[in-house]
């Protein structure tokens, strides 16, 4: 605790808890989207074709930052055109990432200098973040979910009833290549400052463990961001006053709300709605979905 | 001396720590952050006692080329204006595509001992004839590492070596040893990448064959590939000599270091 009071004061400790503030709210809020459109493995292949992005943008002398953006856009564009329908997304997720990493490695390859800064992109450190930093993630964050917000009602449609939603005039395809074209500013944003443990944690686990909570995709969300603050703050907290890294505290408190979420809160929400007398679980499953048209 | 607090200072790597010991004297307490080995600098995720320690030295030297990328952020979180960063590859004025391991250079270490001592005598002036004292004792010792390097220039100026990474090339080319390791071969092993099956034969071939004297093998950062390579030399009785990328223990030194491992080499390249 004195530790924890004497670390306070600094810059660094303040960035950081900023950073992950704002970065918890963001994955939050993806995660839940992730999670009900069964996305988690196109979060990896966006956090590992980031690292082709910058190996390129290094061979090319230019930014390995923007080459990260531009390699998890790219990426984000293939999965999204190739693999709308989710019956075999993972699939074109594999292939398209291994060629990807493929391609990495050649960059790498023909890269004559110290080839390493391509790597280190993928492995940020929550203790190194700048007050430009933070203020860049902010700004990014609150693009990201303006654009979320922008697309939120068709979005939830096309993820709870695809089929439907698309007989609808929905346009499914489009708004997979958007939905995740957000994802990739999240995941490219947030990786240099958290890295990529953190990333997946974050956009897969709070998620997982609001689904198990909730059907209701609105509430999910709200859960999903409440356990991402939860994990993010309570792990910069625990790191401070432990010395161990932050991702080992974030990683083990998210892992354990899933495990929570899964087998003691989850499954007695089941039995509560189970039961016949409340009308509820039906409307809960079909939210309220905009009319089409 | 005048004395008061002592000043906390950062070497990235232990061998700068060790140089900042050297000259800061009794006037400072110095602190690395790659001083195991082992740990890969580029996987390094910060603690927030190593995040501290870099928010409260006022001296800092860093490497630079790449080598501790992760040292750009953590110095940017802790913003402290009247902190001193001396870059090395700032002082060397060499680009990103270099050789990283400057430190190998004999000519580095004293440039980094000017820098430091100014820096130093900057940041508490009562003292700097102190620290230019130290910093010439820290250049004496320095001298038989450069004797050696003279004697054995003398003697095998010419000599075929082979490495598996490319850690000592700026010493062994003071010393003017002919490295005949495929360079795309030691630049796949140092990026971690595949190297190619041709190049990996061109290797074997240099010690199956005999065409060099001695196998200067990185013995931090090693690999399956780079093992092999190591027990194939041992099997054709080519001597191998381990070269580290940072003090490795038992040596307390920079100067022991580099004395030791030359004195290796010229065991290996005396045979």
């Amino acid at each position: 605790m004195d530790q924890l009071l004497a670390l306070l004061p600094y810059e660094f400790v303040q960035n950081a808890i900023a950073a992950g503030f704002v970065i918890a709210i963001v994955s939050g809020v993806v995660s839940g989207f992730v999670v009900a459109r069964n996305m988690s493995f196109a979060v990896h292949a966006l956090a590992e074709l980031g690292f082709t992005g910058s190996a390129g943008f290094l061979l090319l002398h230019l930014s390995p930052v923007l080459g990260l953006l531009f390699g998890s856009a790219v990426t984000a564009v293939f999965i999204g055109t190739l693999g709308v329908r989710e019956r075999g997304r993972d699939v074109v997720v594999g292939v398209v990432m291994a060629f990807g990493l493929g391609l990495g490695v050649l960059f790498i390859t023909l890269y004559k200098g110290y080839a390493n800064q391509a790597f280190a992109i993928l492995f940020g450190t929550i203790t190194g973040v700048s007050r430009g930093d933070v203020l860049l993630l902010t700004a990014i964050g609150a693009v990201t979910l303006i654009a979320l917000a922008a697309i939120y009602r068709p979005l939830v449609f096309a993820t709870v009833d695809p089929e439907v939603a698309e007989a609808r005039g929905v346009p499914v395809g489009a708004l997979a290549v958007v939905f995740l074209l957000i994802m990739a500013a999240a995941v490219a944003e947030a990786i240099q400052v958290v890295g990529v443990l953190l990333i997946l944690t974050l956009l897969i686990t709070p998620g997982a463990a609001a689904e198990r909570v909730t059907p209701r995709p609105g509430l999910a969300i709200v859960y999903s961001v409440a356990i991402a603050l939860l994990c993010t703050l309570g792990g910069i907290l625990l790191s401070l006053t432990t010395n161990a890294p932050v991702s080992v505290f974030v990683t083990s408190l998210s892992f354990a709300c899933y495990l929570l979420a899964r087998f003691a809160i989850g499954p007695r929400r089941r039995e509560l709605r189970a039961q016949p007398v409340r009308a509820e679980p039906s409307s809960a499953v079909a939210p309220k979905v905009p009319k089409a048209g | 001396m005048n004395t008061g607090p002592a000043i906390p200072v950062l070497g990235t790597e232990n061998f700068y720590a060790d140089l900042l010991a050297q000259i800061g004297g009794s006037r400072v307490t110095a602190a690395s952050i790659l001083s195991d080995p082992t740990a890969d600098p580029h996987e390094y995720e910060a603690s927030p006692t190593t995040a501290k320690v870099v928010a409260d030295s006022k001296l800092v030297i860093v490497n630079g080329i790449g080598y501790d990328s992760f040292m750009d952020k953590l110095l940017g979180a802790s913003t402290k204006p009247d902190r001193v960063v001396i870059n090395v590859q700032d002082i060397l004025g060499v680009k990103d595509d270099v050789n990283v391991h400057v430190w190998y250079d004999p000519a580095t270490m004293p440039k980094v001992a000017d820098a430091a001592a100014t820096a130093l005598a900057k940041l508490d002036p009562q003292n700097a004839p102190y620290f230019a004292a130290q910093k010439a004792k820290y250049l004496t010792a320095l001298r038989p590492v450069s004797d050696k390097i003279a004697s054995l220039k003398s003697k095998y100026t010419g000599a075929p070596i082979a490495f598996t990474e490319n850690v000592a090339g700026y010493l062994t080319d003071a010393i003017g040893l002919k490295v005949l390791t495929p360079l795309s071969f030691m630049e796949a092993i140092e990026s971690g990448t595949d190297p190619a099956p041709a190049d990996v034969a061109a290797e074997r071939d240099l010690i199956t064959g005999h065409k060099v004297k001695a196998l200067l093998y990185n013995s931090q950062v090693t690999s399956a590939l780079t093992e092999q390579i190591r027990d194939l030399a041992l099997r054709n009785n080519v001597p191998v000599v381990p070269v580290a990328e940072t003090i490795p223990p038992p040596f307390k030194t920079f100067q022991d270091w580099q004395l030791a491992q030359l004195d290796d080499l010229e065991k290996a390249l005396a045979k």
